[in-house]
């Protein structure tokens, strides 16, 4: 057998003992010659070895026993807390459905929303300690919270940006910035609504999504996955530090990409300042300041009346009837926006919006008018967000980053539909086959 | 779904998420806090969950993407297993002479931290194959049941996963 001969799958196989006698001879015959493939062995050897000493390790029972009962006393605290933190994640799913349904400029809108949800996370948390639980708590169970934030963008167009928030329960919000642009959103059980004024285009835009689940999808790991919670309690104690002429106790907790810091006021117990900070998305950031619980807030604070000269768009998204063809819609579609004609990095939320913003930064998107497609953009990308979060399930993948339209035996999605036998693979030049479990790609 | 039922979720299967954290992390107090994250999640959305829910498959990812997601949160700060705090990198001799040649336990400790550095990085389907292949010594069999898919597919990704992880780490893999 000569070196070309083996692969190095071939020699993992033969390391991990997968291969029949026969062949695993050649190979032992081929190692006494080849000094590369003994050392390649070599190190899957030592690589298995050092797993090995790894799986040795065993939790005895009086550990599992203590790190259970923790578990249950902290649940069972956080029991009364259990209506309003379902209306909350509802809140947060629907906000990162629409967290992503823009590019470029667009995203900038919608990077002001996801602050608001991110706030709405920052209340969900479980303290560390006890000035930091008491804050959660009193916002957990604050009727209304307003609060400003400004946010740091990484677009040299507009590098900063100011947006005031109001809140109001059971699921309201409206953020409202300087040159006018004003977002409301409006979650009811089933349905949601945002309405937007943005000066600039003169446009009052209007986007419902209804025959919203009751979760992201009937399969829980859809909910979980996609849902993915903010950590369940401050991961450390960064102690205290003088702001703004104030000495203040902070606390940090850390999900994902995501980074944020709490500012405490230790007199008062108020939350004076809170920090986000993305990890993949170096160069933006958001502070969050002035906060008010509980003040009077209106109820005309959260609708919009346009003023004139506003034309209306409109998109809608019915949650049972979204498709695949929405999807495949939303793929071509930005394989026109790129200069290169290529698909998105990633389809995942929340992700997707800020890569949108990354490219719009780098210059490597035409803008957000697709030639034919200026009065559906909106609703396709809405629709396809949508298909994502609710209708390609937990199986789905994406393996479009880098890949251009057009080669049909490439293939960029797949997932396989509920109660289905079989996969549905999108191909690069948009047309879909349904596969066979064993025939998907690897 | 009550109270009652969740409490026998925990007692059922608090073992399996507290050892498959402390194998991976290397570290008591982290695998600790792992469990927590990983059970109050599940309790957080207790209500959404039927009847048909695979708990050891659902726990053992939520375990292994959470103690992931914490190497990865900690990979620039604080290391993560408990005796890379000893700073292995530079070592006093008797004679008061600093050496930076680690004895061989040390080896050893440092391959498993850049391992598990190593596992964080991939893709997470390889990482789950082969932590529940070499490190909790399952069976394929029952990892594509766990992980929802084909032997051969798991057999390709444990393939990929050593593979990649052993490029990776041939300077420490080598000695």
């Amino acid at each position: 057998m000569s070196p070309h001969n083996v692969t190095n799958e071939q020699l993992v196989q033969f390391v991990l003992g997968e291969l029949p006698a026969d062949q695993a001879r050649e190979i032992q015959a081929h190692l006494r010659e080849c000094e590369p493939c003994r050392r390649s062995v070599g190190r899957f050897q030592s690589l298995l070895d050092c797993a090995d000493r790894m799986s040795l390790l065993a939790e005895n029972r009086h550990n599992v026993e203590s790190a259970n009962r923790a578990v249950l006393l902290t649940a069972k605290t956080q029991e009364q807390d259990q209506t309003r933190r379902r209306a909350s994640s509802r809140a947060a799913f629907f906000g990162r459905k629409i967290m992503s349904y823009r590019t470029t400029k667009w995203a900038v809108a919608a990077v002001v929303i996801l602050a608001a949800f991110l706030g709405l996370h920052l209340f969900t948390g479980d303290g560390s300690g006890k000035l930091y639980a008491n804050v959660v708590e009193m916002l957990q169970n604050a009727r209304t919270l307003t609060y400003s934030t400004v946010t740091r963008t990484g677009l040299e167009s507009m590098q900063t940006l100011r947006t005031d928030l109001a809140f109001k329960e059971p699921c309201h919000l409206r953020a409202s910035q300087p040159d006018g642009h004003i977002t409301v959103l409006d979650y009811t059980p089933g349905k949601a609504k945002v309405m937007s004024l943005v000066p600039s285009t003169k446009t009052y835009l209007i986007l419902e999504l209804s025959n919203v689940p009751d979760h992201g999808g009937k399969d829980p790991w859809a909910a979980v996955e996609h849902l993915r919670t903010l950590p369940a309690r401050a991961d450390e104690a960064l102690g205290s530090s003088r702001i703004d002429g104030r000495t203040l106790e902070g606390f940090r907790a850390s999900e994902g990409d995501t980074t944020t810091t709490v500012w405490i006021d230790p007199k008062t117990g108020n939350l004076i300042r809170a920090e986000i900070e993305y990890a993949k998305t170096p160069g933006m950031n958001m502070i969050l300041t002035d906060f008010a619980v509980d003040v009077d807030l209106d109820d005309a604070l959260f609708s919009l009346t346009p003023p004139e000269g506003y034309h209306l768009v409109q998109a809608t998204a019915d949650a049972s009837t979204v498709t695949e063809n929405d999807f495949v819609e939303f793929l071509r579609m930005w394989s026109q926006w790129t200069l290169d004609g290529t698909f998105p990095p990633t389809v995942q939320r929340p992700e997707f919006f800020r890569v949108a913003i990354q490219m719009g930064k780098e210059g490597k998107l035409k803008g957000p008018d697709a030639p034919g497609y200026e009065d559906r953009q909106r609703e396709i990308i809405f629709s396809a967000m949508t298909f994502i979060g609710m209708k390609a399930g937990d199986s789905w993948r994406y393996a479009g980053q880098n890949v251009p339209f057009g080669d049909p035996a490439t293939p960029i999605f797949w997932y396989q539909p509920q109660g289905s036998p079989t996969w549905r693979v999108i191909y690069a030049d948009l047309h879909v086959a349904d596969v066979a479990a064993e025939n998907l790609p690897k | 779904m009550s109270n009652k039922s969740f409490e026998n979720l925990v007692t059922e299967h608090g073992r399996l998420v507290l050892g498959t954290a402390a194998r991976v992390l290397g570290d008591a107090n982290l695998a600790h806090d792992v469990h927590q994250e990983v059970f109050l999640a599940v309790w957080r959305r207790w209500h959404m969950y039927n009847g048909s829910v695979n708990w050891p498959a659902y726990l053992y990812r939520a375990t292994i993407r959470k103690a992931l997601e914490l190497v990865r949160r900690r990979a620039c700060s604080v290391s993560v297993r408990a005796y890379s705090s000893s700073p292995w990198e530079e070592k006093i001799t008797p004679d008061g002479v600093t050496t930076n040649e680690p004895d061989e336990a040390m080896q050893a400790e440092e391959l498993q931290h850049k391992l598990v550095a190593a596992l964080a990085r991939l893709p997470r389907r390889q990482a789950d194959a082969f932590i529940l292949s070499r490190i909790e010594k399952r069976e394929t069999a029952e990892i594509a049941k766990l992980l929802g898919c084909s032997e051969p597919t798991v057999r390709v990704h444990l393939h990929r996963a050593v593979l990649k992880l052993a490029e990776e780490l041939h300077e420490y893999l080598d000695r």
